[in-house]
Formats: C-alpha cells, sequence, structure tokens
C-alpha cells in the first residue's frame, strides 16, 4: 500500500531526527532492556521521546507489555490448554521410582 | 510436653517425634503423583519444551521431595513447596543444556529481523514493516487456545539459547544475574538474547495468531 502524504511526511521527519535521536532499532532494544532492569533517566526519556513521535515503536513497547502478560497465562499450568498432561506409562513408572526409594 | 516424651524415650528420638507431631503433615508421597504429577508435569514441559526431560524432571522433584520431606516446614502448601523443588530442577536443566553447547551465541539477529530496519534503523515505511495494530482486544484473546498454540509454536522456533533465558526471565522471573550464570553468558549478550527473543516472538506471534 502505497504511503499517503502525511505518513510520508512523518517518515521525512523521522529520518531527520534520528540523526540526533535513537533509532526504532536502538528504542527496541531500550524497551526490551527496560523490562528487565532499571534504566537511567537519560534512557527513559528517549524512550518516551521516540515513542511520542513513532507510531510503530508505540505499538512495540505496548506489545512487549501484552506478550508479557500473554506469556503468564500460558506459564500457568491450571490455564494453559495446549500442553500434554503426564502419560499413564510415565505416572506408572515415577510412581515406581517412588515406591522403590520408599523401601 | 517435652518432659512427657523425654523420659519415654531417648531425647533425640523423641525431640524429633514431637517436632513431626505438631507439624502439617504431606500427604503420604504414594499420593503425590496423584495429587500433583499433571501439575508438576505441566509446569515443567511448558519449561522445558520436551516431553522426556518433563518427566524425568517431575521424577527427580518427587524424589528429592522424598528425601527431604522432613525439611518442610508447613509454611507453603505441599503443592507449592513440591513446585519450589522443580523450579530448581529446571534451571538445572538448562544449565547443564548450556555447558553442552558450545559456539554460536544466537544473538545476531537475523534478516528476517534486522530487514525491517531501513538504513537508519527506523522501521520501514515501504513496504510498512513495523509493528501492526494488534487491535483493541489483544489482551483478551490471549486467553484462548489460538493465542497459546500460536506461541508455543513460536517458542519452538527461537534459537534454544533465546527461548532458554525467555524463559527463565518472563516466566520465572529469575534475576537477570542468575540467567546469565546459569546461561553462560556475559550481561550484554544476555540481553541481546533476550531482546531477540522478545522480537522474534512479536513477529512471529503477529504473523501466525493474529493473521488467522
Amino acid at each position: 500500500m502505497p504511503l499517503n502524504p502525511l505518513q510520508k511526511a512523518n517518515y521525512a521527519m523521522m529520518r531527520l531526527m534520528v540523526r540526533v535521536i535513537p533509532s526504532c532499532r536502538d528504542i527496541s532494544q531500550l524497551i526490551s532492556d527496560g523490562m528487565d532492569r532499571h534504566l537511567p533517566l537519560r534512557k527513559r526519556l528517549s524512550i518516551r521521546l521516540h515513542v511520542s513521535m513513532c507510531k510503530y515503536c508505540r505499538r512495540y513497547e505496548n506489545q512487549m507489555h501484552l506478550l508479557h502478560e500473554g506469556v503468564g497465562h500460558y506459564a500457568d499450568p491450571e490455564v494453559n490448554v495446549v500442553e500434554k498432561s503426564l502419560s499413564p506409562a510415565a505416572k506408572e513408572k515415577i510412581e515406581k521410582a517412588l515406591a522403590d526409594r520408599a523401601k | 510436653m517435652s518432659e512427657e516424651l523425654t523420659t519415654a524415650a531417648s531425647p533425640p528420638e523423641a525431640g524429633r517425634r514431637a517436632v513431626s507431631s505438631s507439624r502439617p503433615l504431606l500427604s503420604d508421597p504414594k499420593e503425590w503423583v496423584e495429587q500433583h504429577g499433571n501439575y508438576l508435569f505441566r509446569y515443567a514441559l511448558i519449561r522445558v519444551r520436551n516431553e522426556t526431560v518433563a518427566e524425568d524432571l517431575v521424577q527427580d522433584t518427587l524424589l528429592a521431595a522424598f528425601q527431604g520431606k522432613d525439611r518442610f516446614s508447613g509454611q507453603s502448601t505441599e503443592r507449592s513447596w513440591l513446585t519450589g523443588i522443580l523450579k530448581h530442577k529446571v534451571l538445572d536443566h538448562f544449565r547443564r543444556l548450556a555447558r553442552e553447547r558450545t559456539v554460536n551465541p544466537d544473538d545476531s539477529m537475523p534478516e528476517e529481523l534486522e530487514g525491517r530496519f531501513d538504513d537508519l534503523g527506523l522501521w520501514k515505511h515501504e513496504p510498512e514493516s513495523g509493528p501492526t495494530d494488534w487491535g483493541a482486544d489483544a489482551a483478551g484473546l490471549m486467553q484462548r487456545k489460538e493465542f497459546m498454540a500460536a506461541l508455543k509454536q513460536c517458542l519452538s522456533k527461537l534459537p534454544p539459547r533465546c527461548a532458554d533465558a525467555f524463559v527463565m526471565r518472563e516466566m520465572e522471573a529469575t534475576d537477570s544475574e542468575r540467567i546469565q550464570e546459569t546461561l553462560g553468558v556475559s550481561p550484554s549478550n544476555f540481553w541481546v538474547l533476550l531482546h531477540r527473543a522478545r522480537m522474534q516472538l512479536r513477529l512471529c506471534l503477529e504473523q501466525n495468531w493474529l493473521k488467522h
């Protein structure tokens, strides 16, 4: 789909801005880093500034938090509906190992 | 009460008995597999992504629990006590695997991801290569089977070291330093591994979950 004039202008502006602010590539790394450790104020501000101008990075940041939330559901054995249960054979094997140990 | 017992048996023996009878007891270990086996297996399988390994980890966990059952303090439920042991076994498994892997740190960005940025590092506008709009109900859809099936598929496509780092960080909330030590990677390598995992998962989900 060709870009509309507004998108074109936005892209041109971002190409100018990126000479003085971190790029989307850098910001995506910073967004990830910020989920695991405390970032210095300077870096946090550079994320906020970039995200305020760039809808893709805004979505990226939002989706990183969604991913985190979704993985939380997936990680819960009571909620996860796609992983298998223990097979009867494995159950029997483990019960036997436990009984042997208890002797 | 302790005086009564000390006269009835030799002191250390009596002491142990008195303590264990005052605690909320664990259920009979014979019941463990029936009561918790499925939960523990699924917990392990979600993380290690291999059925045989998950079965072995459950067995190791229950044997270790049996061995250490006198140390159960009763401050948590039996299940969360067992899960705590399993968590250690899962980390040990990742450590063993990491030792077996040698080269290829898996931290470079594949062309599929790198190619979405232009020469200045901006998301390309033509063709539009940045994140698409996931819609307002994305969060709600993440509790559904379709999301979980896609996430499982997408996790399996990550390089193993990347996936292990991601699982420890996002599912287990393990400390970054501990993960670095477990995987034997430098901090800078670790931040890139996680970033790559997230970026690749995001794209894979966008392509396989929301498009269908």
